[in-house]
C-alpha cells in the first residue's frame, strides 16, 4: 500500500516539476523563439483584443463555422501584444478576410510619439494585376506594355516622361530641369501658414538660396520655436542651429545646382506670416496648413484632397479645379477625389476662408508659375491610386497573402530595435486608408506573432555576465 | 484498507495541487499573465476545490 502512495506522490511531484519546466522555457525563451497566438474566442490575454472600438466591432462568432473574429470598418485600428522578455525581431501574422480594401499595411510603434514602422501586409494593386510581371530579388515590377526584360535595365534610367507608380520602395534619381535659369525675381508668398512646412526648391548652379521667414506664435503660453533644416537628396546641408523665436533668414551660396528641401520645424501654434525668396520655383509637399482669414488661391498636382478644419467661419464652398466642394462639417477630414481631369494635371484651389488644412499626395504651390513637381510623373501608390492611369509599377518588399479556402494569410517581419523601453510591450497598428468609404469591411480571425531572440545558451549566459560585471 | 488508500491519494493530490497552483497564481501576477496564457487557471481552482471537497468527506468516513 505504502509503494502505491509513494509511486503516486513521485508522479505527482514529477509531473509539477515538469509542469514549471515548460513554462519556464517558455517565460525565458531559452530555445531563442516565442510564439504568441489569439484567434478572439476568449478574454485577450497577452494580445489585447483589436481597438479602439467604432472602427472594430466587439468579438464575434460565426455559429455555422465556429470561427471568432472582430470586424474592422473604420482605420487605423490597434493591439498590443506583451512579451516575457525582450527580443530582437518579431515575425507578425494575421489571418483575416478582405473583400475590396486596396491596400492594408501593418505597422510597429517604434518611438515614444505616434510614429508606426509601416509595412505591407496585402496590395490588392499588385496581385489582382494583369500586366506584365517580372520579380528580381525583392522587387516587383509590373508593366502595362513590355518594355524592359529586367528590373535593373528599368532602374539604370527610370523612364520620367512616363508614369510610374511606387509601393514600399523609394527610387534614387537626381532631379534636374533642363534649361532652368536663375530670375533676378522676388517671390512673395503673403498667404498665413499654420505649423510645420517642407518646402522643395531648385537652385541653378551658381545660383544663392535667399529665404526670409517672418513668424509669430499664436499660443503666447507657451513658448514656441522654429528650427530651420536644409537637404540635398535627403542629406542635411544646414541647420540654422538656433530655436529662437525670431524672424529668419536664410543666404546660402555655393551649393551647387539642384533640388533642395527645406524643413521648417515648427509646432502648430506657430504661424508663418510671410515668406519671401529669390527662388522661382518654390513647392509643399503633402499638405498646406492655411492660416488666419480672407480669400486663398493655391495650386496642386494631388488628384486626392483631404479638407480639414476646427474652425466653424472656415465651412465653406471650395472651388477645385471649377468643381465645387462643400466643406461643411468641422474636425473630420473631408475628401475630394478628381474624377474628371487627368492623373497629376495641375489644378486650382480657390478657398474664400482660410484657417483649413489641405493633405494630399502631391505638391502645393501660391502661383502657377513657381509651381513645379519634384518627383517627375513618379508617384506613391494609394488606395485611391487609379492603376491604369500608369505605366509601371514597381513594389519593393511585398509578398502576396496566403489565400484559404475562407481566409487569407499575411505576415510581416519587424526589428525591434528602436523600440522604446525594454521592447516587451509593443504596439501595432493594421492601416486600411479608405476603408471607411467601402461597404465592405475587414474581418479578424487570428493575430499570431513570432518573437526571436538568440538561444539561451551557458555561452551567451556567461558573455552577459562579463558584460554587466565590466 | 481500499478506503485508506483512496483516502491518501485524494489528500497528496490536494496537497500537490494546492501549492502547484498557488505557485503559478504568484507566478502568473509576476509575469502579467504569462502562465494563464498557457494554463486555464480557472480548471485549476476547482480541480482544487473538487479534490478538496472529496478530501473532506472521505476524512470524516474514515474517522467514523
Amino acid at each position: 500500500m505504502n509503494k502505491i502512495i509513494q509511486v503516486y506522490r513521485i508522479t505527482l511531484i514529477s509531473l509539477s516539476i515538469v509542469l514549471f519546466i515548460v513554462i519556464l522555457w517558455q517565460y525565458f525563451a531559452i530555445s531563442g523563439t516565442w510564439e504568441v497566438r489569439y484567434n478572439f474566442s476568449s478574454e485577450p490575454n497577452l494580445i489585447t483584443e483589436l481597438n479602439p472600438l467604432g472602427r472594430v466591432t466587439e468579438r464575434q462568432e460565426n455559429l455555422k463555422t465556429g470561427d471568432t473574429f472582430q470586424i474592422m470598418s473604420g482605420e487605423p485600428v490597434y493591439f498590443n501584444v506583451s512579451a516575457p522578455r525582450s527580443f530582437d525581431n518579431a515575425k507578425v501574422s494575421l489571418t483575416y478576410t478582405n473583400p475590396s480594401q486596396k491596400i492594408i499595411e501593418l505597422g510597429l510603434r517604434k518611438s515614444a510619439d505616434w510614429i508606426f514602422d509601416l509595412k505591407p501586409l496585402e496590395n490588392k494593386f499588385i496581385d489582382d494585376s494583369n500586366w506584365y510581371r517580372l520579380t528580381q530579388d525583392n522587387l516587383i515590377f509590373l508593366q502595362k506594355q513590355k518594355d524592359y526584360s529586367s528590373v535593373d535595365d528599368f532602374l539604370a534610367n527610370l523612364p520620367k516622361d512616363k508614369k510610374i507608380a511606387f509601393y514600399n520602395y523609394v527610387p534614387r534619381y537626381n532631379y534636374s530641369m533642363d534649361n532652368y535659369l536663375a530670375s533676378d525675381q522676388t517671390l512673395e508668398i503673403k498667404q498665413s501658414l499654420r505649423g510645420r512646412q517642407e518646402f522643395y526648391t531648385y537652385l541653378a548652379k551658381d545660383e544663392n538660396m535667399d529665404f526670409s521667414f517672418s513668424w509669430d506664435d499664436s499660443n503666447k503660453d507657451t513658448a514656441d520655436t522654429l528650427m530651420i533644416k536644409v537637404y540635398k537628396s535627403d542629406t542635411q546641408i544646414y541647420d540654422d542651429g538656433s530655436n529662437q523665436p525670431e524672424n529668419k533668414n536664410i543666404f546660402l551660396t555655393d551649393l551647387g545646382g539642384g533640388l533642395y528641401k527645406i524643413i521648417l520645424e515648427a509646432s502648430d501654434d506657430v504661424v508663418f506670416s510671410q515668406i519671401k525668396t529669390r527662388q522661382q520655383y518654390l513647392v509643399l509637399k503633402n499638405k498646406i496648413y492655411l492660416a488666419g482669414s480672407g480669400s486663398a488661391d493655391v495650386y496642386t498636382n494631388s488628384d486626392t484632397l483631404l479638407f480639414y478644419t476646427n474652425n466653424f467661419n472656415a465651412l465653406q464652398n471650395i472651388q477645385i479645379a471649377g468643381q465645387e466642394f462643400n466643406l461643411n462639417k468641422i474636425e473630420e477630414f473631408l475628401k475630394w477625389k478628381d474624377t474628371n481631369s487627368e492623373l497629376g494635371d495641375f489644378k486650382k484651389i480657390a478657398v474664400n476662408n482660410a484657417d483649413l488644412l489641405m493633405q494630399g499626395y502631391g505638391y502645393f504651390s501660391f502661383t502657377p508659375n513657381s509651381f513645379f513637381d519634384p518627383d517627375y510623373n513618379f508617384d506613391t501608390i494609394n488606395s485611391d491610386t487609379n492603376i491604369e492611369l500608369y505605366d509601371y509599377l514597381l513594389a519593393g518588399d511585398y509578398s502576396s497573402p496566403i489565400q484559404e479556402p475562407r481566409w487569407k494569410i499575411a505576415s510581416q517581419e519587424f526589428d525591434l530595435t528602436g523600440v522604446p523601453g525594454d521592447r516587451k510591450d509593443l504596439q501595432f497598428t493594421l492601416s486600411a486608408p479608405g476603408l471607411a468609404e467601402i461597404k465592405e469591411n475587414i474581418a479578424v480571425k487570428e493575430i499570431k506573432v513570432v518573437f526571436q531572440r538568440p538561444p539561451l545558451s551557458l555561452k551567451n549566459i556567461w558573455n552577459k555576465l562579463i558584460a554587466k560585471i565590466k | 484498507m481500499k478506503k485508506e488508500v483512496i483516502y491518501q491519494l485524494i489528500s497528496i493530490t490536494c496537497q500537490i495541487l494546492f501549492i502547484d497552483y498557488f505557485i503559478l497564481l504568484t507566478l502568473d501576477s509576476i509575469s502579467k499573465g504569462f502562465v494563464s496564457y498557457y494554463l486555464n487557471m480557472q480548471i485549476f481552482l476547482w480541480l482544487l476545490l473538487i479534490f478538496s471537497v472529496l478530501f473532506i468527506f472521505l476524512k470524516k468516513k474514515t474517522s467514523k
